[in-house]
């Protein structure tokens, strides 16, 4: 065990502090302190780093990533965060990005792959339905194969920005009588397809992200499919066994650590600041250090990258269960430091941080629940 | 001691469910709130014909000479149901700041109206700066002739927006922390100088900001023995009225979500059979009954002890259910999965009540904080 900083990671970091500084426009920083950006802010913001050889820092060198290492992608995230940066279409980067460098042929990686590289085309996910969400593979969504064409009939939901959005990857049957696991396959479709209809559902945090969206003879080139029929199940454990070091979301917790410091010192009860009261310095710092563990469990997680055994993907899960519960936590007491105002809705703000933290209530049921990753965690640790 | 509820308060608690079922289900409500229902404070009829306006008043007033166990009772009743009228402001934080006040010719002139609910009056008493604690006070109130002038800015008036009058804390001598010289004027809701804001709330109900401009007012009490202990003793009777409520919150979404859990299934069975949700719903019902004993040990000492014990119980209750309530709501979002993030589902509204209700009358925190410096105070009395 080593703890010495890493020279080279710490010069990586000053190059991105230096592009940062150099490229990021101002009208594009700090739209919003969650992970929502205007379609349009990340469009621009894609495009620039296209231009810096920049647009995929998860992707692999051969296939226009920058091949970085986790370590160096987790500096690039933690820099951007605090510039403020727009984010980056996650759905197509981390999700469907890692599906195409794998399992597409040449002429669908050409297809679907430079468009998100430079920030042309937004990406949503269409895996959870109605009666198919813990439950992921119960899914009934289905496309009949019909000549050189899938006709996709069914619904998806919970589908976030399917109304930003211009194509959408899903999860359809495609044999009703296979075991569950097996009928299921991966398609691409573009949402200008007639037969589709996106309906809004609105969220708690008064927003409107979230959306159901309906499949009626949807016609879908069967060029559209990746990888083999009924191969959808091994490709989508694949897409989700990939990020363990993210889970936890470390750049959303450290704006939090920025945003209660802020409060600290510029709010202030009966003419004290708050963080010349006990109580809330106190409470501060016991967030700061659970937050010092979580940086470093995250590191520890980055160093079992590649690594398939259990414990490499029991500590995704750990992460993600401790790390969420600290964005919930965190996000509440952000509120409380509110005081009063933290009652009043404002939905107009941009830095609204009660929507911030209603919508929080989110992380602990995405992206597999807490409850599902319990379930992972006592089976991957302790086989039972 | 004696939990059960007498004669006359099941009464009370039985017309109110019944008012809740007949009247104001779910959907009523949500068609209510942002209708300008609160403004109108429609209903306002009902609660004066079955005498719940009149249900903590003394006898000698005119009142059905409960305590503020009937208001509790109310409370919680209301509570089940997210009630977003005026009856948290009205018809307990105003009338019993001025019952408290002792100014025996308004009370009463204003307390029949109040009673009969032809006249509504709401408290403005909180501040920027003050964050629900009462004896933080700017506002200034100067003295006029016959009559006084009061300038400043209130904050977050609950049921403030259609009364006639509101009942406002000023201070006439002192700094802002000054426990003297803080006064409870009378102010005409259309006096000249008095300018209103709305403000919704995330729960959906309304406040008013106010500013008030040399505001010509009647002094209630100019001293602080009446204006400022009056004012405390009649929040600290809303407080408990709050945290009924919030022991009736408790109560739905337990309910709702013992309901959901019974219906929704996954792996082909009800998301029930999950021994893991089996238990959180134990420990969410615990915790509820924990938190309404700690609302009866607040009630028992708020008619048996002296103020500054009960004040302390009361800090310590505020903090210990406002808790509950944002753990066991929170907890109703999360066995519910996305559709509790929705606005059109109910579980989501209870958290988000719960969240307010902790932004009323001082944040935990502060609570904490006060319970903490009473501690000191006794121990270093008693062990100098
Ligand atoms: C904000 C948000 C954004 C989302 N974005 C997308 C998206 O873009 N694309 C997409 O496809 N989906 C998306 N989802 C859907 C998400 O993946 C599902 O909500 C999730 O899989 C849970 O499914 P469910 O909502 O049907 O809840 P359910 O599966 O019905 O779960 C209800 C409760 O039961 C628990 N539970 C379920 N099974 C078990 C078990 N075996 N043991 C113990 N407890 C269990 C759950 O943990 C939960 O508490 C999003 C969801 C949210 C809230």
């Amino acid at each position: 065990m080593e703890f010495r900083p890493d020279p080279e990671l710490e010069a990586f970091r000053q190059t991105v502090r230096t592009f940062l500084r150099e490229k990021l426009p101002v009208d594009l920083a700090h739209l919003s302190i969650g992970m929502f950006s205007p379609r349009e802010a990340m469009s621009r913001w894609q495009a620039i780093l296209h231009g810096q050889g920049w647009a995929a820092p998860s992707w692999p060198v051969d296939r226009g990533g920058t091949g970085w290492s986790v370590e160096q992608r987790l500096i690039f995230d933690d820099e951007c965060s605090a510039a403020g940066t727009p984010t980056q279409d996650t759905f197509a980067q981390k999700l469907l990005g890692p599906v195409l460098n794998h399992f597409a042929t040449p002429e669908q990686w050409q297809e679907h792959a430079p468009p998100i590289l430079k920030g042309e085309r937004k990406w949503c996910q269409g895996f959870s339905e109605p009666g198919a969400g813990s439950d992921l593979a119960s899914l009934r969504t289905k496309a009949e194969r019909r000549g050189d064409h899938y006709v996709v009939n069914g619904q998806k939901i919970w589908t976030t920005n399917a109304h930003r959005a211009d194509w959408i990857f899903l999860l359809v049957r495609t044999d009703p009588e296979a075991r569950k696991q097996a009928g299921i396959s991966f398609l691409l479709v573009d949402m200008k397809t007639p037969g589709i209809t996106v309906r809004p559902i609105w969220g708690i945090d008064g927003h409107h992200h979230l959306n159901e969206v309906f499949f009626d003879e949807v016609e879908v080139p069967a060029a559209n499919l990746i990888g083999a029929e009924n191969m959808g199940w091994s490709i989508t454990k694949f897409l989700l066994n990939n990020e363990h070091a993210y889970t936890a979301d470390l750049p959303l917790l450290k704006r939090y650590r920025g945003e209660m410091r802020r409060l600290a010192v510029t709010q202030s009860v009966g003419g004290t600041r708050l963080i010349d009261r006990p109580e809330v310095a106190h409470r501060i710092a016991l967030f700061e250090t659970e937050l010092r563990a979580v940086e470093m469990m995250v590191q520890r997680t980055a160093a079992l990258h590649g690594d398939q055994g259990h414990f490499a993907h029991a500590m995704g899960s750990m992460l993600k269960l401790r790390g969420t519960d600290l964005q919930q936590r965190m996000s509440v007491f952000m509120v409380e430091l509110l005081g009063d105002s933290g009652a009043v809705a404002d939905t107009q703000s941009t830095n609204d941080l009660a929507a911030e933290m209603f919508f929080r209530r989110a992380s602990t049921i995405y992206g597999g629940s807490s409850e599902v990753q319990r379930g992972i965690v006592a089976k991957l640790m302790f086989g039972l | 001691m004696d939990f059960t509820l007498n004669t006359e308060q099941q009464l009370l608690s039985d017309s109110v469910a019944r008012f809740i079922q007949t009247e104001y289900d779910f959907e009523t409500r949500a068609k209510s709130v942002g209708s300008g229902d609160q403004r109108r404070a429609s209903r306002w009829d009902t609660f004066a014909a079955n005498g719940w306006l009149a249900a903590a008043v003394p006898g000698d007033l005119g009142g059905w000479g409960g305590t503020a166990v009937e208001t509790a009772v109310i409370s919680q009743q209301l509570g089940r149901a997210l009630f977003a009228g005026p009856w948290l402001g009205s018809a307990v934080l105003a009338t019993q700041v001025l019952i408290a006040s002792g100014n025996q010719a308004l009370i009463r002139e204003w307390l029949p109206l109040l009673c009969d609910g032809s006249r509504r009056l709401a408290l403005a008493y909180s501040e920027q700066g003050a964050r629900g604690i009462a004896h933080i006070v700017e506002t200034r109130a100067t003295k006029d002739g016959a009559t006084h002038r009061i300038s400043g800015r209130k904050t977050l008036v609950l049921g403030g927006l259609g009364v006639d009058a509101f009942i406002v804390s000023a201070r006439s001598d002192g700094a802002i922390n000054d426990r003297n010289g803080v006064g409870l004027f009378l102010v005409a809701a259309d006096a000249a100088g008095l300018s209103m804001t709305a403000t919704k709330l995330h729960d959906g109900t309304e406040a008013a900001d106010l500013a008030f401009e040399e505001v010509p007012a009647t002094v209630i009490s100019s001293n602080a023995a009446d204006g400022l202990d009056g004012l405390e003793y009649g929040l600290s009777h809303a407080m408990l009225a709050l945290c009924a409520e919030l022991v009736g919150c408790m109560e739905r979404s337990i309910e709702i979500t013992a309901e959901y859990l019974r219906t929704r299934k996954q792996f082909g069975v009800p998301i029930g059979s999950f021994q893991s949700l089996q238990h959180r719903m134990a420990d969410m019902v615990a915790e509820m009954e924990l938190a309404r004993s700690m609302l009866f040990a607040a009630l028992a000492s708020f008619e048996n002890d002296d103020v500054a014990t009960h004040r302390r119980v009361l800090d310590g209750a505020k903090t210990l259910i406002t808790t509950a309530a944002r753990n066991v709501c929170g907890q109703g979002i999360q066995l519910h999965g996305g559709i509790g993030m929705t606005e059109e589902c109910a579980i989501g509204h209870y958290f988000k009540r719960a969240v307010v209700a902790d932004a009323l009358f001082g944040s935990s925190s502060l609570h904490e904080a006060a319970c903490a410096a009473a501690l000191q105070d006794e121990l270093r009395a008693v062990h100098a």
